[in-house]
């Protein structure tokens, strides 16, 4: 090969080099379109499911609000797990208030189950059995009272049957108290 | 002084070792050799420029995905928070509907016996697993069935159902036993004011 060749060859090589850079710059600046296509396609899925998101939980907000609204005004109402003790000097306070013939009383916490699954919102049930006999109306007015100021409270058991004396009632009264679970327990 | 140009080709020395012309065609070459090196400055400017700005607005959509991965969390977080205080709700409410006031119905049971017949025993029970059912169970010493009937008119007037009844007359004594369901507790959602307006009956 003479000089003359050799340059022409030395030349075309270079004419081949400029434009494979030429072609390489462009066929980068493909491929980063192509990735802008891609995380523009992965930026309108996660747009859909944004709105997805927010649908379903619009949705719930919407389904959920009037049940709870009428909790918000029961909440206060129902004592917390740290307030177990007062729970039960409550009950017994209001049985010393009324100087009833008390014949037992006995305070349990038990666990709250239902069909043997443990209740995760109100876990404990604060149970007192009191054993009452003394004046029919006393007594169920003492009942109906702390119906009354315990509207949480629910009676389990009452059974009542003739008391010693001729006016007089035996009451057996089961009480349950609900203790939630605090924002803090968890 | 001035030279004839063929007496000047005279003196040449003859050169040895001379490469023969390329053909006609390799001319081209130089061109394209400038033609390429535009190619080059052009389409790469361009490449870059476009990359550059491509490479902007993937950072950009990147951002902002970034930004709707973080709204989609606290959207589920929300969600996550607002079942759970429906679950806590459901518990509460199940057990607000379920706990309905029995001292209206035990004052009502027994004004509806009157004077005449005596409770032997009157046991009122809640079952634990559908607490808003109750197990009835009624004694009384009276002759005639008749009582029992008003006592049941009054039972039913108050919103109980009952079922599962059996009545019996032991030594005298009427046995009567029912479960008591009440009626649809679901339909008024009462605030604890009403509820606590509900009890408290005088006897």
């Amino acid at each position: 090969m003479n000089p003359k060749q050799l340059g022409a060859v030395i030349i075309l090589a270079g004419i081949l080099l400029a434009v494979q850079l030429g072609m390489m710059f462009q066929n980068k600046a493909r491929a980063v379109e192509v990735e802008v296509e891609k995380v523009k396609g992965e930026e309108k899925g996660l747009e859909t499911q944004l709105a997805a998101e927010k649908d379903i939980l619009t949705d719930l907000q919407r389904q959920s609000d009037e049940l709870l609204k009428f909790v918000a005004k029961w909440k206060p109402f129902f004592a917390l797990i740290e307030e177990k003790q007062s729970a039960e000097t409550g009950i017994s306070m209001k049985v010393r208030e009324e100087g009833m013939l008390t014949l037992s009383q006995r305070y349990q916490q038990v666990p709250h189950k239902i069909n043997n699954k443990d209740n995760v919102s109100l876990p404990v049930l604060i149970r007192a059995t009191l054993l009452f006999d003394d004046n029919y109306s006393k007594l169920l007015m003492w009942f109906g009272n702390m119906e009354k100021i315990k509207p949480t409270m629910r009676v389990g058991r009452l059974a009542l049957s003739k008391g010693s004396r001729g006016e007089d009632l035996r009451m057996e009264l089961v009480l349950e108290i609900p203790l939630r679970k605090g924002s803090g327990a968890k | 002084m001035l030279l004839a140009d063929t007496r000047i080709d005279d003196f040449k020395t003859e050169r040895k070792g001379i490469a023969p012309p390329l053909p006609m065609i390799m001319r081209l070459v130089p061109l394209l050799f400038y033609l390429s090196l535009l190619f080059l400055v052009v389409v790469g400017s361009f490449a870059s420029l476009h990359a550059r700005l491509s490479s902007n607005h993937r950072n950009t959509v990147l951002a902002r995905i970034e930004t709707l991965k973080k709204d989609i969390e606290d959207t589920k977080k929300e969600r996550s928070a607002l079942e759970a205080q429906i679950s806590e709700a459901m518990d509460l409410e199940a057990w607000v509907l379920a706990s309905m006031p029995l001292q209206p119905l035990a004052v009502a049971i027994i004004r509806s016996l009157g004077n005449q017949p005596e409770i032997v025993d009157f046991t009122l029970e809640r079952d634990a697993e559908t607490p808003s059912q109750l197990r009835m169970s009624l004694r009384l010493n009276t002759p005639s069935d008749k009582q029992l009937e008003q006592t049941l008119e009054v039972i039913r007037a108050m919103n109980y159902r009952e079922f599962n009844p059996t009545q019996t007359r032991v030594q005298g004594n009427l046995d009567y036993k029912a479960n008591l369901l009440w009626q649809d507790p679901r339909s008024g959602r009462q605030t604890p004011e009403e509820r606590a307006s509900q009890t408290g009956v005088t006897p």
